[in-house]
């Protein structure tokens, strides 16, 4: 366009306006008493309610306003808080408008809009708002955390973050529940944590957070204030068809010097509370494991409240009280009692290149296990001084009874194995200058562990009595032990390194008795031979030096461990002429970095070599029947293996778009020089371990996603894992290298997309082959589980309906199949705070299932009873 | 010469020349402020909460965060005075955060059509203005904000094209930051280039509940006579009414700029003079029972870069 016709439109256009000549209305509002009304708001509004121009009134009541288009059905609208909204048709004719307006109560209603979630990220805590993942229907704090984007809650109530196991579950910065932290997951209510901390570098020691060199992720909950005031929980009682039963009571409390969370429990309904008392931390003192078993039962591959018969008491206690900032003294107790019974059937093939071995046995087992434990801790933890005392004592008695029959023999099984446990743990840390500290260190512990395997009548006489038959047989084993490390170690900071130097012993002596015994008719007794009979005493005496050296920014941190360890072993049994030991110097170095990468992404990279000796499980020479079919020995000397171990990670994230993924992989090379050698037959299997050089190697890689999207109010978990290994088996003699292959694969999501519906999926897809290289005997196996889960509301009742669904298919073999279905609803009754359920289990009543398990060349086939539909009303008051 | 120079800054106290009748204090309105502050990381936005106290003809803007922040600030010194036996030797304050917060708040006086600028550097300055209202076209378009009906509005306004969604059965002239003048609350506003929004949070009537939270504490656990300075504008907040802050001195923007210049140049010496002008000794707090206490914040703050304000020049 250029000037002159761009000025020639311009005042074409002033001459238009000015022909137009706008309307100016004006007016004035006034209250009833004719006083006048500021501040009010004046609309133009046209036939469809659209404002096309507006002002407000002065001091006066008084306006003036354009109308900038003359239109039929035009109002003029006068609206103020205080007020009814009154309105005036807007004639051609006339241009004053005057209001008088009616009072009326203000209405100043709540709005809120649920904020879209997020996560705020701090250093290296990582902030969850509670409230913008929990629904009304949510009880727990584990049902919240599972919506969490990057976070995932097992059964047991185990968290995992990105990819990494949570260690510790911090309640208001106290650890309360120690690594037993799943009744805190279940328990404790959603609505009493205002924030879910995931702490990246978790260090609790005080003195050592300035150079903080941890890579343990712990979460904390933060209580909400109004949660801190006075106890809550809730009490259950259920009853249901056929004869089932559910109570529970919990107890809370999160005063800032007492916190406690108690819970006494009982079911017959199949709830496995027992997996509260599951420890998700790890073991640091070795412990001799039970020898004896009932058999080869093994879990059926489905959640146990679907397969379990049981009977159960559970009391569950954790106290903590604090007597100032720095000093507390924790108490864990539990008490567990059951009765559970379990009746199977399996079938198993092993295949040996020219043979298969097969075997089939139906059990029908009673197992009564009881738990007690108590554990004391008192802990101070100042910035100078660091102790920690825990002291802990264990009794754990069980009693199986299991009737067999195993190729078509009969047989009856009585085990009672009675566990027994005493320690006391001791961290003792004190500055000895400003950069120095020194750390002692005593662990002590006694335990003991009688077992008695009865069997009723004699079985495999033809290894056992010449072929005649007999009443019946005996085996006890008790491995009494002692064990004790030791050590003070000394620690220089200097800038971003802190050098350790550690000096220590520990010492373990145990003694294995063991005797097979044989009923001959009911009334005389015998030891079956002298070479199924053990007196064997070991002691272990270790010296150990290591020479650490930290590094410690806030991006990197690295760690060098270099300990050397004189290991001193003998072992002696007169019965079975074994004298012999091992005097050994070995070396075990770590090495393990974390490096942070941008804003909130890290590597890690370790390596560790390893030395291992065996233990006294690998060196007695008589035989001991482990269960009514297997026989072990050994024949050879004190087994030893290095491992080479090799891992790295990548944890990816970005909080803001709550996108985390992670990648990692570990392997390891494991150099043994024994092996253990079975003998197969039909009836029974023998293993004895031997000297054999051998290596197992073994590649694990995962990868998970996990995101948040904001439009459907979704979480969106992806996961994928692989692993490889391959090893040796001696078999009826026969040597063969094995390769397996294992791929998973799993999807899932949690929805909230309406409000009152939330929609939750798991798909998880498992592949395994595994291939025995010379022979061609190939194993697969294909699996598909499947849940989903709908839950819809609507004012205080909800509906939930859970399915799973498992295909397992393979070749030659017909589909497995199953679908379980259950349903619930929930009545709340908000004036008594009690919630009622009506829960049906099981919907299509099925009873029997059959699972399939292969190993290396095995191949075997279990069928469970399990329990069918169940019907159970509840009533659950929160307190 | 210096202490001089600061001293006479300090006296520039001049007694706030504009008296506002009282409005009193109706509602609020709380928002979330999702601001690229650095135009180079445009991922990288920290979500602030903002909230605006809404009067018949007035409204104040501020940062809920900060309220938040000095709250909890203000608890664990509490805390820890009371720990100590109410005569504390040592106040740590651990900032949980480093996120920095909105520290310049405004006042509307729509009748009046003035508004103010309020900013804290120990003690509170107040800028006086002209309102400046945006010239709005109000669109037919609606959306539900929390079932909320609005219509949408459109604006060019300090630098930016605006898009505002207000309600129009709220009728309050007020919005967030600098937005006002529609006949109805503003629920959620933003720039076309994504670069600054408003997200709607919550709407609610200033009830005693409400004031007690915005307040954080029952206020029996207070230690007496201890005053604390570098808890922001926790006092001065308009729970009851909403007026100018009685102790605020007005100055001109040039006289703050100075301030500010003043302050980076000698920390030391300007917030001795600040302090001063409040009664108060530098780096220690008296309390009745005369004696110091020295306040050690661990975290110290840090600098953000910032090149794009939310209001930019006009081009």
């Amino acid at each position: 366009m250029n000037k002159p016709i761009c000025l020639c439109f311009i005042i074409n256009l002033l001459v238009c306006f000015s022909a137009l000549a706008q309307k100016q209305l004006k007016g004035k509002v006034s209250d009833a008493n004719g006083k006048p009304v500021d501040a009010c708001i004046i609309n133009i509004k046209d036939q469809e309610d659209n404002i096309v121009n507006y002002t407000r009134t002065n001091d006066k009541g008084a306006f003036t306003l354009t109308l900038p288009k003359e239109e039929a059905g035009l109002k003029l609208e006068a609206k103020i808080l205080g007020y009814a909204t009154e309105t005036l048709d807007i004639s051609a004719q006339k241009d004053s408008y005057n209001f008088i307006l009616k009072e009326k109560e203000m209405e100043l209603k709540t709005v809120e809009i649920k904020n879209r979630p997020s996560l705020s990220y701090n250093g290296d805590t990582l902030n969850y708002r509670v409230s913008d993942f929990s629904d009304k229907q949510d009880r727990s704090i584990g049902d919240v955390l599972k919506k969490m984007p990057g976070v995932t809650v097992e059964e047991n109530g185990k968290i995992s973050y990105n990819g990494k196991d949570v260690k510790n579950l911090y309640i208001d910065g106290d650890n309360l529940l120690n690594d037993k932290y799943g009744i805190g997951t279940k328990s404790i209510p959603h609505g009493a944590v205002d924030k879910v901390q995931v702490i990246e570098n978790d260090q609790p020691i005080k003195m050592l957070q300035k150079n903080n060199n941890s890579d343990d992720v712990a979460i904390n909950l933060q209580i909400k204030d109004d949660a801190k005031l006075k106890m809550m929980g809730d009490i259950k009682a259920g009853l249901g068809l056929p004869e089932k039963f559910d109570g529970s009571f919990n107890g809370m409390l999160f005063k800032k010097d007492t916190k406690f969370v108690n819970s006494i429990k009982g079911n017959n309904a199949g709830i496995d509370a027992s997996s509260e008392l599951t420890s998700f931390g790890f073991a640091a003192n070795p412990k001799p494991s039970a020898f004896l078993s009932a058999g080869s039962v093994g879990v059926p591959t489905l959640p146990a409240n679907r397969t379990l018969f049981n009977n159960l008491g559970i009391a569950n206690l954790n106290n903590l009280f604090k007597f100032n900032k720095d000093l507390q003294l924790r108490a864990n107790m539990h008490y567990l009692y059951d009765k559970q019974s379990m009746a199977y059937n399996r079938f198993s093939e092993t295949y040996l290149g020219n043979q298969t071995i097969s075997y089939q046995e139906t059990q029908y087992n009673t197992l009564q296990p009881q738990r007690l434990k108590g554990q004391f801790t008192l802990n101070q933890n100042k910035e100078n001084t660091y102790l920690n005392n825990a002291l802990t004592a264990e009794y754990n008695p069980i009693k199986t009874i299991s009737n067999v029959v195993i190729n078509q023999i009969a047989a009856n099984q009585v085990l009672r194995q009675e566990m027994f446990d005493f320690s006391n743990d001791l961290n003792y840390r004190f500055k000895i200058s400003k950069n120095n500290t020194l750390n002692l260190y005593s662990f002590i512990d006694k335990s003991a562990q009688p077992e008695n395997l009865g069997i009723s009548p004699g079985i495999n006489a033809d290894i056992l009595n010449n072929n005649q038959p007999y009443a019946g047989l005996n085996q006890k084993v008790n491995i009494p032990a002692f064990y004790t490390n030791n050590y003070a170690a000394i620690s220089f900071a200097k800038g971003q390194f802190t050098h350790s130097y550690k000096l220590g012993l520990n010492y373990q002596n145990q003694t294995l008795n063991s005797n097979l015994i044989k009923n001959l008719d009911g009334s005389t007794q015998t030891e079956v031979d002298q070479s199924m009979k053990n007196d064997l005493n070991w002691n272990k005496l270790n010296y150990y030096a290591e020479s650490s050296v930290e590094y410690s920014t806030g991006r990197t941190k690295a760690n060098l461990a270099l300990p050397l360890s004189w290991i001193d072993i003998n072992y002696k049994d007169d019965l079975q002429n074994v004298n012999s030991g091992l005097e050994k110097l070995i070396f075990n170095p770590v090495f393990r970095l974390q490096q942070k990468v941008g804003r909130e992404n890290e590597f890690n990279i370790n390596y560790a070599f390893r030395n291992n000796v065996g233990n006294i499980t690998d060196v007695y020479h008589g035989t001991i029947l482990k269960n009514y079919r297997s026989f072990f020995s050994n024949n050879a000397p004190l087994s030893e293996s290095n491992v080479h171990n090799f891992g790295g990670s990548f944890n990816y994230k970005k909080a803001v778009k709550m996108f985390f993924a992670n990648l990692g992989a570990n392997y390891s090379i494991i150099n043994n020089n024994t092996i253990s050698s079975y003998q197969l037959t039909n009836n029974t299997q023998e293993r004895i371990v031997l000297p054999l050089k051998n290596t197992v190697r073994s590649l694990n890689t995962t990868a998970g996603i996990s995101k948040y999207l904001f439009d459907i109010s979704t979480t969106v978990n992806l996961n994928a894992s692989y692993s490889n290994s391959s090893f040796n088996q001696l078999q009826n003699n026969v040597l063969l290298p094995y390769s397996s292959n294992n791929y998973q694969y799993k999807f899932g999501f949690e929805s909230r997309f309406i409000k009152s519906l939330s929609i939750t999926y798991e798909g998880l897809f498992n592949q395994s082959f595994n291939t025995a290289k010379q022979t061609q005997v190939k194993t697969s196996f294909n699996q598909f589980k499947q849940n989903a889960g709908v839950r819809y509301s609507i004012k205080d009742i909800s509906f939930f309906l859970n399915t799973d669904y498992l295909l397992t298919y393979q070749k030659d073999q017909p589909n497995l199949s199953y679908v379980f279905a259950d349903f619930s609803v929930r009545y709340r009754i908000a004036k008594i705070k009690t919630d009622i359920d009506f829960v049906v289990n099981n919907l299509f009543n099925v009873k029997k299932f059959e699972a399939i398990y292969v190993s290396a060349n095995n191949y075997s086939n279990g069928s469970y009873n399990i329990p069918g539909r169940i019907g159970l009303l509840k009533a659950t008051f929160n307190y | 010469m210096k202490k001089l120079y600061f001293s006479l800054l300090a006296v520039v106290i001049s007694v706030n020349s504009f008296a506002q009748k009282a409005d009193k204090t109706l509602a609020t309105i709380t928002y979330k402020l999702s601001h690229v502050k650095d135009t180079t990381q445009r991922d990288n936005v920290i979500p602030e909460e903002m909230i605006v106290f809404l009067g018949k003809n007035t409204a104040y803007y501020t940062s809920y965060d900060r309220i938040k922040r000095d709250i909890q600030v203000r608890k664990s010194i509490e805390e820890q005075i009371k720990n100590q036996g109410g005569q504390p030797t040592s106040i740590s304050i651990n900032r949980t955060s480093t996120t920095p917060v909105t520290n310049v708040d405004f006042y509307f006086f729509l009748k009046d059509n003035k508004f103010f600028e309020k900013e804290n550097l120990i003690n509170d300055y107040l800028i006086e203005n002209p309102l400046d209202k945006p010239n709005w076209t109000i669109t037919k378009e609606t959306k539900l904000i929390a079932d909320m009906k609005c219509t949408k509005a459109t604006a060019r306004f300090k630098g930016r094209n605006w898009t505002a969604w207000f309600n129009p059965d709220m009728p309050f002239q007020a919005g967030p930051w600098k937005l006002n003048n529609l006949p109805g609350l503003i629920a959620e506003a933003y720039d076309d280039k994504n670069e600054v929004r408003f997200d709607f949070i919550s709407f609610e009537k200033m009830t005693p509940e409400k004031i007690a939270e915005l307040k954080g504490t029952d206020n029996s656990n207070v230690v007496p006579g201890v005053k604390m300075v570098a808890l922001g504008n926790s006092s001065t907040l308009p729970f009851e009414e909403i007026k100018l802050p009685e102790n605020a001195s007005q100055i001109s923007a040039k006289e703050l700029a100075r301030l500010k210049e003043a302050r980076d140049k000698d920390p030391q010496g300007f917030y001795k003079t600040q302090m001063a002008a409040r009664g108060m000794d530098m780096g220690s707090m008296i309390t009745t029972t005369g004696r110091r206490m020295t306040v050690a914040a661990s975290v110290p703050a840090v600098k953000f870069t910032f090149n794009n304000p939310i209001e930019l020049p006009e081009k």
